[in-house]
């Protein structure tokens, strides 16, 4: 009974643990991204310039 | 291509004999695992000189006229139907079968107890699945970056010519450029995931939305 109860125990934390890793990674993905994101904007490219011109644009820069 | 989808769902639950829902429904299972490049070909192979022949008229029968838009139309529909169809088929069973018997007892038709009786209560379901194959549709890069045939957007986007002309997609660029770029355009690159990110959130709500206000829980 004892046993069964630590095994319950253990399982939970495990999975806990995973859990927790999961968001860790999933939150880290997006804040990286997001992070990434917004730094050509401080480069001086324009947000339309950036969606339409400078990457898929007729007369990209890139 | 919702309301096909849907209509077909409908079909194969309340109305398809037995046999033919036990051959069709594991093909529409296999349909759904195909790899997307699979249907990117066989779009290159048949959709896009099809659509250049129909579209010579209006293209001047370019060679490049099949690209573009309206084979990446057809292509997704193709690829997100059978998703769609697949999840709604899962969400009209889903319907407890007291709402069909409570319909017929009260004396509707078979298609009145479909439409006012057990759409509307897979209703959030379907809403899910619907935005779930569009999901699905955005997130695609190698089938449609294959039949829009273009690196670039043209140069009038609001004609219908556009359809018939080499487009690009957000996602192929970064597919094929992200690893020479360096500095501001590499950070463009960046912006470009984003974007895609927010996108699917915001679909990804919305069917939580959708979801969370099911009759049936």
């Amino acid at each position: 009974m004892q046993r069964a109860r630590l095994a319950d125990r253990v399982v939970s934390v495990v999975f806990f643990l995973c859990a927790l890793l999961l968001v860790a990674v999933i939150i880290s993905v997006i804040v990286f991204i997001a992070s990434k994101a917004f730094l050509v904007f401080g480069q001086g490219a324009t947000v339309k310039g950036v969606l339409f011109w400078y990457l898929l644009g007729p007369h990209r820069a890139v | 291509m919702a309301p096909f989808a849907i209509g077909t769902a409908v079909f194969f639950t309340e109305a398809a004999p037995q046999w033919l829902v036990r051959i069709m429904q594991p093909l529409i299972e296999i349909f759904t695992g195909i790899p997307s490049v699979v249907v990117g070909f066989l779009g290159l192979l048949v959709i896009v000189p099809l659509l250049q022949k129909l579209s010579a008229p209006l293209t001047g029968n370019l060679p490049t006229g099949g690209y573009g838009w309206g084979a990446a139309i057809l292509v997704l529909v193709i690829m997100v139907l059978p998703t769609t169809m697949s999840i709604s088929i899962d969400a009209l069973r889903a319907v407890p079968g007291s709402v069909r018997e409570a319909s017929l007892a009260l004396g509707s038709t078979r298609w009145q107890m479909m439409s006012k009786a057990v759409l509307p209560a897979a209703a959030a379901r379907l809403g899910t699945a619907v935005v779930l194959g569009f999901t699905r549709a955005i997130g695609e890069t190698l089938a449609v970056a294959l039949v829009l045939g273009g690196s670039q957007i043209p140069d009038k986007l609001f004609t219908l010519k556009v359809f018939f002309q080499p487009n690009v997609n957000i996602t192929a660029p970064i597919a094929s450029d992200f690893g020479e770029m360096s500095g501001a355009a590499q950070n463009a690159y960046w912006t470009l995931a984003f974007v895609l990110l927010v996108i699917t959130f915001i679909f990804v709500s919305i069917s939580r939305l959708m979801a969370s206000r099911s009759v049936y829980q």
